[in-house]
């Protein structure tokens, strides 16, 4: 592997030092050594700047200083990516959980035909129709609270989220309340925000609890009626007409709640596009709401060519839009752009660190592929008390359960399992340019119980270099957008 | 005569770290730790102060006219022998490079704008009481924990119970996992149960520290409020008083 070059739309050229985590320009005439072989280079004397005294051979001297100090670093045949994670990180994660998210219905009232359980996706679901109950709730709120009790909780009175899934979790309106009611009566050093994705059907039944206990609110809606028409009911209506009702109703209601605790998020699809979904919240709403595209693993092989029509690329979307920049800025931080140029800045500018520890660790292994570990995030726990990492993830990956009030996890099963995922992801990540700022999970590869896994966002030398010339093009065209990168905003 | 008109870029390299005082300023190459420590004239002032501004990108115009200068030419020399910048023509290169510059930036800050040494109490990982000065005793090492070694001491002045309680409120959003507890004798501390209590509601370790021929006055009733996460550590001297630590620990370990 080597130091990425390339070359920006002005023509300017770039170095990119992965492992000394530098970014910098390259004068032109230094340029010419990496062009050229050293005995190429005629003395480069700068003609037009004969009050600086250099010796005719600066730009020589200065290539060979830049090799020395940076790129001879970037020479590595391959990655070392052979950092796994111990039993230590599973506990670290349990004792400081930041969210826990309670699957705690599978049923829905709506049939989307992009659904995870759909039509298109071979991912395995938990008994459909099924609710969970408080026993299985309780038993995990308590297995946090006897942790947030201990040293080994780093942050006293931090914060967890609480968070309600499906299914639609309205249809399981009564264990809501009483998971939020028995949290609510807890003495514990831990401060508890509620929240729930929802399709906002029955928002309008239980309003006035979700207001009472500030429960933040994300709103499935997927723009305007036009681009809602894949969100049906079970009779096959667009569902559009029930839900903007109710969520003006709330407006109208609760100003402020719905100024403060209510967001959106939309799918991105051939019926909408990031153009009219924008235009949609900010007109009615006066709210940026989240984009998200389609899921596009564990599509079942015959659907492929159905959902390769209906799936539409977010950049393409909006690079397609008569107001780019408008939408750009717009978007602000949910802008994919931006979190994209966030995170070339963090891994490769040398600059960012996630905290002050960091400023003083130095790890020259790192983990294949950019998945959270086990719990370090959260933990999702789906209708049947099966535990999971996440809820975006399939539920065959399970870690543990929910069994007679007590909960069944094996540190050492999980790391094993983790870790062997890590190790048949591991060599398509050893020679993956992208690795310091891969963003894709493990558990989203469709063949990673294979050996020798490939990823599908493996980028070799050239592909990567293309990646840095559009998001260095991009800075130089918009600079403001790095002084916002660095100053203002923050992905944790 | 020099075409004034004509502009130029001068930029910094990533890793060049400027600075300078009413007198002299300072380029320091990160990567080979080289320095250069030079008299600062106001021109160069003025174009470090640029050159420093983040919202310049670590690359500012210049003109002929101020390349003419001798002291900016001098400072400019200085950049390049580093290897810390070095100017372009404009001419050529409508677009100003862009330079990474090299401003801290911690995630987990979670605050924007925020710069290194704000939201320090979250860093702060463990915190010492000293919740009184008086004692009976004159011990050899009472002025020990002025010399960084840890021991009780005499002093004059009190800490009472609302300014502590003002202290804790003040760290309860900090990463504290540790609290000591020492004086003087602890036990003459005149709030000592309340303020016991009040630690007692603070999910962290709590070592109190109390001097051996002090210890005698642990009050029974203290006993029983000393919950959770709590040790009491004995400090001893020599050399030392047999008949008082024998009893102490006669009372307390039997």
């Amino acid at each position: 592997m080597k130091a990425i070059l390339t070359k920006t739309d002005f023509n300017n050229h770039y170095y990119i030092a992965r492992k000394s985590k530098l970014i910098g320009y390259l004068h032109p005439e230094i340029y010419k050594y990496f062009q050229n072989t050293e005995s190429d280079i005629i003395s480069t004397q700068n003609p037009k700047y004969s009050q600086f005294k250099s010796d005719e051979k600066y730009y020589e001297r200065k290539y060979s200083f830049l090799k020395e100090h940076i790129l001879s670093n970037e020479t590595k045949e391959i990655n070392n990516c052979t950092r796994r994670i111990e039993e230590v990180h599973i506990k670290d994660g349990l004792d400081n959980i930041e969210q826990v998210v309670f699957e705690v219905t599978s049923s829905c009232n709506l049939k989307c035909r992009y659904c995870a359980y759909g039509e298109f996706y071979s991912y395995t679901h938990t008994q459909e129709n099924r609710n969970m109950d408080f026993s299985t709730a309780k038993t995990v709120v308590d297995f946090f609270v006897r942790r947030f009790n201990t040293p080994d909780n780093k942050s006293f009175k931090g914060t967890t989220f609480i968070s309600f899934y499906g299914g639609e979790p309205l249809l399981n309106m009564g264990l809501i309340k009483k998971i939020i009611e028995y949290i609510k009566g807890l003495e514990v050093n831990r401060n508890f925000i509620f929240s729930m994705t929802t399709n906002g059907v029955l928002l309008m039944k239980h309003i006035d609890f979700l207001v009472d206990n500030s429960v933040r609110l994300l709103i499935s809606l997927d723009g305007d009626n036009e681009g809602n028409q894949y969100r049906v009911d079970r009779l096959g209506f667009n569902s559009f007409p029930v839900i903007i009702s109710n969520v003006k109703l709330i407006k109208e209601k609760y100003p402020d709640f719905f100024k403060e605790y209510v967001n959106f998020i939309a799918v991105l699809h051939n019926k909408n596009s990031v153009e009219s979904i924008m235009y949609f919240f900010k007109k009615n709403f006066d709210k940026v709401p989240m984009i998200a595209p389609l899921n596009t693993s564990g599509i079942l092989p015959e659907k492929t060519e159905e959902f390769k029509n209906i799936y539409h690329d977010y950049i393409d979307s909006i690079n397609r839009s008569n107001n780019l920049n408008r939408i750009v800025t717009e978007l602000g931080a949910k802008s994919p752009e931006i979190r994209d140029t966030f995170i070339f800045c963090k891994q490769y500018g040398g600059t960012f660190f996630e905290d002050y520890s960091e400023l003083f660790s130095n790890n020259a292994t790192l983990f294949p592929t950019g998945t959270c570990f086990p719990f370090g995030r959260k933990m999702f726990i789906a209708t049947d008390g099966s535990i999971h990492t996440c809820e975006k993830i399939d539920y065959r990956y399970s870690f543990g359960s929910v069994i007679d009030k007590t909960i069944r996890l094996n540190s050492k099963f999980i790391v094993e399992t983790f870790n062997r995922y890590l190790d048949n992801i591991s060599k398509s990540c050893s020679s993956c340019y992208m690795l310091e700022s891969c963003p894709h999970c493990l558990y989203l590869i469709d063949d990673i119980e294979n050996e020798n896994a490939k990823c599908p966002g493996y980028l070799n030398y050239e592909d990567f270099s293309k990646k840095c010339s559009t998001i260095l093009s991009r800075l130089e065209k918009n600079r403001e957008m790095f002084n916002e990168i660095v100053n203002d905003i923050i992905f944790v | 005569m020099m075409e004034t008109s004509k502009k130029h870029w001068l930029y910094l390299e990533p890793y060049c770290y400027l600075n300078s005082d009413e007198r002299s300023g300072v380029i320091h190459n990160l990567l080979d730790k080289s320095i250069k420590i030079f008299d600062i004239s106001p021109d160069v002032a003025c174009l470090m102060t640029s050159l420093r501004d983040y919202n310049n990108g670590y690359c500012i115009q210049i003109d002929e006219k101020m390349l003419s200068k001798n002291s900016v030419v001098a400072f400019i020399c200085d950049l390049r022998e580093l290897f810390c910048g070095d100017i372009l023509d404009c001419e050529n290169h409508r677009e100003k490079p862009f330079v990474f510059y090299p401003k801290l930036k911690i995630l987990k800050d979670k605050s924007d704008k925020i710069h290194i040494g704000e939201n320090i109490l979250y860093k702060l990982k463990e915190l010492y009481l000293f919740i009184n000065g008086s004692c009976e005793f004159n011990c050899i090492d009472c002025d020990k924990i002025h010399k960084q070694t840890f021991h009780c001491t005499k002093a004059s002045g009190i800490l009472n119970i609302k300014d502590i309680q003002r202290v804790i409120t003040t760290l309860e959003e900090s990463n504290l996992k540790k609290i000591h507890i020492t004086g003087g004798d602890i036990f003459s501390h005149p709030d000592l149960d309340n303020f016991i209590d009040m630690l007692n509601g603070i999910n962290c370790e709590k070592v109190y520290y109390v001097h051996y021929k002090n210890f005698m006055k642990f009050k029974d009733e203290i006993n029983t409020i000393l919950r959770g996460n709590v040790s009491i550590r004995v400090l001893v001297n020599f050399p030392i008083d047999e008949t008082i630590f024998n009893n102490m620990i006669i009372r307390n370990c039997t």
